[in-house]
């Protein structure tokens, strides 16, 4: 039977025609996926329903009917059986902690280390289980802010699948044991020196451990003390090498940039300074305080940062480095910037750049001091030499750049280690190695067959978190603590030093770094906390109860002040740069390039067993739950590949097959595969074991870690599988997520986006505004820079279930908070617009007029509210939802949490069941925890520290949340702002979430002719 | 021919009918009754405890105040039950010997917690407040009866949501002066400040949206 829609045709919406498309047709101003903007009718089609095809069917076969049936039995039998329900037991303390009252949850503040580096963290705890990670606002990496890895860190703590108790060979030992077993195997190796002693280290900027190294090196002065990292930042620091003369790490303060040239840089959301940088360069974008920034960016994939360009300037990744020297010989000749004489005479020849080398070279030289270069860390030295040299001779370095001395060892810490180690190891030269770096067997590079290598190594000890390759071929297995379970410290950039305090004793008997460091430096008597201690004692040249206080301070701050390192002066070798670049043979890139990336989700491969990353999707390509080989539109065209085709992927001999996900805006002639996938998805998990993405680290060779061209690519048989929710939820490409040029928006500054705000006709009584507070949420898409740390934020404080790769295919996805991303322009140079997208909490809710059962319902504080315990699951509210905001429970999905990970849960958030529509919330439990603690008080509630946990995780602060009727607060300033605008304001549904279009600040000889 | 039907069979008919016409909505008042009887709220049964704790001794004979046991009444959600080695505080020094305290110090010394059952269960989507309700002048009586009075703990008040809203809606008759707060014997006496002027003192303003108890 057809559907009824088809017999009666229903009164639709139907959208305004659209300006401004000329000769594009009915192609769409933004659009989500190729298949949208080639208007393909099976999405069309798609989209009519309320529900993604096949999200609405039932597992396994069992029809509506059935279902029914069985339920009605169901409940029938259980009506009878329920007469009591069960007792509950209350357990309290047998002696109460001082610092704890149940029901009230305690913060704590520490730091985790990305990439080696310190991002400070406070930790929210309940009754000593943390279950919430928020960004330490008094540390100067983080202000307050994280990013997505940093919030799904409790899921790699409640994970039942790490290691469990220390292990030789397969057999449980005591720590004991290993102990005494290295105290006299170091006692052995000291009579030679430490010949044939290996440790092989995580980067870390610990001091502590600095001290525990030295004392070893002293101890063992012929051991190797090496730091490994798949993802090394090696490029930067010898960058620095090549042009300062030592290693550096450079600082940028963006807020005060004028112009940014990016050569393959994430600066965004990479690097170990990433979230101050991201929060300064949005400070840079604020058109109504008359900073407007340029940014470009040279790179052949989509980054984030490249989604924030102005211009982006799509090369194959090796060109990157080509068009460094030639926005260098362009300043150097054509604008004599002083001290880059020397170059006058680089001469490229590429006429197909020379106007893009033009246009940026001029815009650089024009903004003086108040332009920098910056590179990333897939780019080879000689790339970020350039960039230092640009900075000198533009007076940027002096401006707006801090050097700082490294805190990581900066020394070879990528694949060339590992092939030493594994030679070193399989001559039998080894005899003790300790490892602490992340899985190296795994993220080995091709050639280096270290597996084999550490099975020969008698006492390789391996520090692991999971049960992986490593793990495999060590003697000694150590449990590894979770971050939130050690005692630690660590130091950002500038040198601030934090102390990392543990949330909760190790599950699994885990041990740190030092632990395992300790028995070689001889102190294998002290725990971490007293080597730390011991440490900072030292160092403040205290003791007794006075240190005691002051420590405690430290601890309760979350950083050590005084600590920060002042910044370095530094002058740029020119002569140096310049034989650097007179070295540079530029041979043509043939055919192929293939292009690895640092995994955004999984980073190196270690988060990959973590289910919140692994379906968060990906910012650019919507994936979770896998990586594809992204090519670019045109590349596919040529290779005659549509998405989801399976390729082989064939580099130096050897070859791996993958899915096609042609990404618009990708480099030509290029490959990306992400890094870190493809592991074994072990213990009890959502999905069978399955490959999850493929391993891309069987194609990096020691000498192209990144990129390399000779790439064969050949279509195979069948088809290869991802998961993307692209075109899930969508909005019929009407005005959803708008973006417009500065020059534009200046001109029609006043009646700016007139029809998208104000009044419309009503149908239903205006809303009153009597309550005191009225809630509001604001969402600067200007600021915005679409890292995902929202959606992993809420995830975390919502206890959003994970429902697996299978689920995200029948668009079952459970995110309240969703991260939309918009392509707009053609397929081959889009720009991109990120678009967070959750309950816009209208005044007059469509959704709730639809309700049989009044299970949404309006606050007369503004929220629309869910109430779980009423719905029973119609779902006509998400169907009369214009915004797609709904989520409904298909399937049961608390089942599937152990024991273990119900520790993480926000126990002021109800956890949902089968069959009940959920949606944000505007975190009314964070409102209502306010709202009591202010009415206890006889105060107002002070809605400037509310936050939403979205809010509250924003790097860039582009979601603000808080009280219309505080006409001063940021919320309200920006419903007032010209720019500002009501997603599908013709409706009349006065949504209470504002957005602000986003500005583009083009450059204009770039962008005509 | 005799009759089939007798003429009492028009009234077995009559009755018969009127009965099949009754007995769905008979039924649906029944359940509805239970739903709302005290058997289905579970009140007034008193539920076993692994330590047989008297109330009426503590609380009634002894006058000692709620919050000495019950803590954090009045900064969290939950009252708090007393850890066990709060029970030792006194009980090191009295009825050291006592059979019936045995459990408790079998407990403290095995470093374990008691097991109490719990009587006042809401279900796992309300999010009562305790601190809010006291510090705004509603007593423990209001909700859980004369709890000196019950030689073990039972449920007083239907607390479904209703009677919740009843309240809600109209705090008047159940605000009382903060210092009787824990007092199970309290009532107005002439010269008493009136309840209004308590609202008015304690800033009293229930609300009664959904996601204030609901989140």
């Amino acid at each position: 039977m057809p559907p009824l829609t088809d017999r009666y045709p229903l009164p639709v919406l139907q959208d305004p025609p659209r300006t401004g498309t000329a000769g594009a047709g009915e192609r769409p101003r933004a659009w989500r996926s190729l298949e949208e903007w080639r208007g393909s009718p099976e999405l069309a089609r798609a989209a009519e329903r309320e529900f993604p095809p096949g999200a609405a069917e039932s597992l396994q076969g069992l029809d509506r009917r059935r279902f029914l049936q069985l339920a009605g039995t169901t409940a029938a039998l259980a009506g009878l059986a329920a007469c009591k329900k069960p007792a509950e037991k209350v357990m309290p303390y047998t002696h109460q902690p001082p610092d704890v009252t149940p029901g009230i949850p305690n913060a704590y503040a520490t730091a985790w280390t990305p990439e080696g580096y310190a991002a400070g963290l406070v930790v929210t705890s309940w009754e000593g289980r943390p279950t919430k990670v928020e960004g330490n606002p008094d540390h100067p990496a983080s202000l307050g802010a994280t990013n997505h890895l940093a919030q799904a860190l409790l899921v790699d703590l409640y994970d039942t699948t790490r290691v469990r108790g220390v292990k030789l060979r397969g057999t449980p030992r005591s720590f004991k044991t290993y102990l005494e077993e290295q105290v006299e195997r170091a006692r052995r190796l000291e009579a030679s020196g430490g010949e044939g002693l290996w440790l092989l280290l995580e980067p870390s900027a610990s001091p502590t451990r600095r001290e525990l190294l030295d004392r070893i090196r002293q101890r063992f002065p012929r051991a190797r003390v090496e730091t490994y990292h798949a993802l090394s930042r090696d490029n930067v620091h010898e960058g620095a090498r090549l042009a300062f003369g030592r290693p550096l790490e450079t600082r940028v303060r963006y807020d005060e940039a004028r112009v940014v040239l990016s050569l393959d840089a994430d600066f965004l959301t990479q690097g170990p300074f990433a979230l101050r940088e991201a929060r300064e360069f949005a400070h840079s974008r604020m058109p109504e305080r008359g900073a407007m920034s340029r940014l470009y960016v040279a790179e052949s994939h989509f980054s984030v940062t490249g989604m924030n360009a102005d211009h982006r300037l799509r090369m194959k990744p090796s060109e990157v480095e080509r068009f460094a020297l030639a926005v260098l010989g362009e300043l150097a000749r054509s604008h004599g910037l002083p001290g880059l004489e020397r170059f006058r005479e680089l001469e490229l020849g590429w006429p197909e750049k020379v106007r893009e080398v033009r246009a940026v070279a001029g815009d650089l030289a024009r903004n003086g001091d108040r332009s920098v270069v910056v590179a990333g860390t897939r780019q080879p030295p000689r790339v970020h030499a350039v960039a230092h040299a640009l900075n000198g001779a533009l007076g940027s370095q002096k401006r707006l750049i801090t050097l700082y001395e490294p805190g990581v060892d900066a020394g070879r810490g990528g694949p060339e280690v590992l092939r030493e180690l594994a030679e070193a190891a399989s001559a039998g030269r080894v005899d003790t190695l300790v490892v602490t770096a992340s899985d190296p067997v795994y993220t080995a590079p091709v050639g280096v067959t270290l597996g084999a290598a550490l099975s020969a190594v008698p006492n390789a000890v391996y520090l692991a978190f999971r049960e992986d390759e490593t793990a495999k071929h060590s003697a000694w297995v150590l449990p590894a603590a979770h971050v939130l379970e050690s005692w630690g410290d660590t130091r950002a950039v500038d040198g601030t030093a934090s102390i990392i305090q543990p949330l909760i004793q190790p599950l699994f008997q885990g041990l740190t770094e030092l632990d395992v460091l300790s028995p070689f430096a001889g102190v294998a008597d002290q725990p971490p906390y007293q080597l730390v201690k011991g440490y900072w004692q030292r160092r403040a040249g205290a003791a007794g109860p006075a240190f005691d206080d002051t420590w405690d301070q430290w601890l309760a701050v979350g950083t050590i002040p005084g600590t920060e390192a002042p910044g370095l002066p530094a002058t740029v070798d020119v002569g140096a740069v310049d034989a650097s670049v007179r070295a540079f043979a530029r041979k043509p890139s043939q055919g192929l390039e293939l292009n690895l990336l640092p995994g955004y989700k999984v980073h190196d491969g270690r988060y990959f067993h973590n289910a919140w990353l692994q379906e968060m999707p990906d910012p650019l390509t919507m994936l979770s739950w896998g990586n594809a080989a992204l090519l670019s539109p045109r590349t596919a065209e040529r290779l005659k590949l549509e998405p989801r085709d399976k390729v082989k992927l064939t580099f130096r001999g050897r070859w791996l097959e993958a899915p096609v996900y042609v990404l618009p805006g990708h480099a030509d002639d290029t490959v990306s595969l992400e890094l870190g996938w493809g592991r074994e998805w072990g213990g009890d998990s959502p999905e069978p074991p399955a490959d999850l993405g493929v391993n891309a680290y069987l194609l990096r060779h020691a000498d192209a870690p990144w990129f390399a061209d000779g790439l064969q690519v050949e279509k195979v048989e069948g088809h290869g599988r991802y998961a993307t929710s692209q075109d899930h939820w969508s909005m019929h490409g009407r005005e959803i997520a708008l973006q417009d040029t500065l020059d534009e928006y200046e001109k029609k500054k006043p009646e700016y986006l007139q029809h998208l705000k104000g009044p419309v006709e009503k149908l239903y009584d205006p809303f009153k505004y009597g309550e005191p507070y009225q809630w509001a949420m604001a969402v600067d898409l200007n600021l915005c820079i679409g890292c995902g740390a929202c959606l992993v934020a809420c995830q975390a404080e919502n206890n959003i279930p994970v429902v697996g790769r299978e689920q995200v295919e029948r668009g079952r996805e459970m995110y309240w908070l969703r991260v939309d991303r918009y392509f707009e322009g053609s397929p081959e140079e889009p720009h991109a617009i990120p678009q967070p997208m959750m309950c816009q909490h209208c005044e007059a809710a469509p959704c709730e007029y639809v309700c049989p059962v009044n299970a949404t319902v309006h606050s007369d504080e503004g929220l629309n509210e869910m109430v779980y315990n009423r719905c029973i699951g119609t779902r006509y509210c998400s169907n009369n939802c214009p915004y797609k905001v709904r989520r409904f429970n298909y399937l049961d999905y608390r089942p599937r949490v152990t024991e273990l990970e119900k520790l993480g849960f926000n126990p002021d958030v109800t956890v949902r069941m089968r069959g009940v529509m959920e949606k944000c919330t505007y975190c009314v439990q964070r409102i209502e925890r306010a709202r009591i603690e202010a009415r206890k008080a006889r105060r107002p509630i002070d809605t400037e520290a509310l936050e939403s946990a979205c809010a509250q995780v924003c790097p860039t602060e582009a979601i603000v949340f808080g009280s219309l009727h505080a006409r001063d607060s940021e919320v309200a300033k920006r419903h007032r702002d010209p720019r500002h605008y009501a997603v599908l304001h013709e409706l009349g549904t006065r949504p209470r979430t504002a957005y602000l279009a986003r500005i583009k600040n083009p450059n204009p000889e770039l962008e005509h002719g | 021919m005799a009759w089939i039907f007798t003429p009492r069979a028009n009234t077995v008919a009559r009755v018969v009918a009127v009965g099949l016409l009754a007995a769905p909505a008979l039924g649906v008042f029944l359940l509805w009754a239970y739903a709302r009887s005290p058997l289905a709220q579970n009140m007034r049964q008193p539920v076993a405890q692994p330590v047989q704790f008297d109330h009426r001794h503590h609380a009634g004979d002894e006058a000692i105040d709620c919050r000495y046991c019950h803590s954090t009444v009045e900064v969290s959600s939950s009252a708090g039950y007393p850890s066990v080695a709060t029970c030792l505080n006194c009980h090191s020094q009295i009825w050291t010997q006592s059979p019936l305290l045995e459990p408790v110090r079998q407990y403290y010394f095995a470093d374990r917690p008691i097991p109490w059952n719990r009587v006042h269960d809401l279900p796992d989507f309300t999010y009562f407040n305790h601190s809010i309700h006291v510090s705004k002048g509603v007593g423990c009586v209001t909700c859980h009866g004369r709890v000196d009075l019950m030689p073990s703990v039972q449920q007083a008040h239907p607390l479904s949501m209703g009677w919740c809203l009843d309240c809600h809606r109209d705090p008047m008759p159940h605000l009382r002066p903060l210092e009787a707060i824990t007092s199970m014997r309290w009532q107005p006496r002439p010269g008493d400040p009136r309840p209004e002027e308590l609202a008015r003192l304690y800033d009293v303003q229930p609300r009664t949206n959904c996601t204030t108890c609901h989140r």
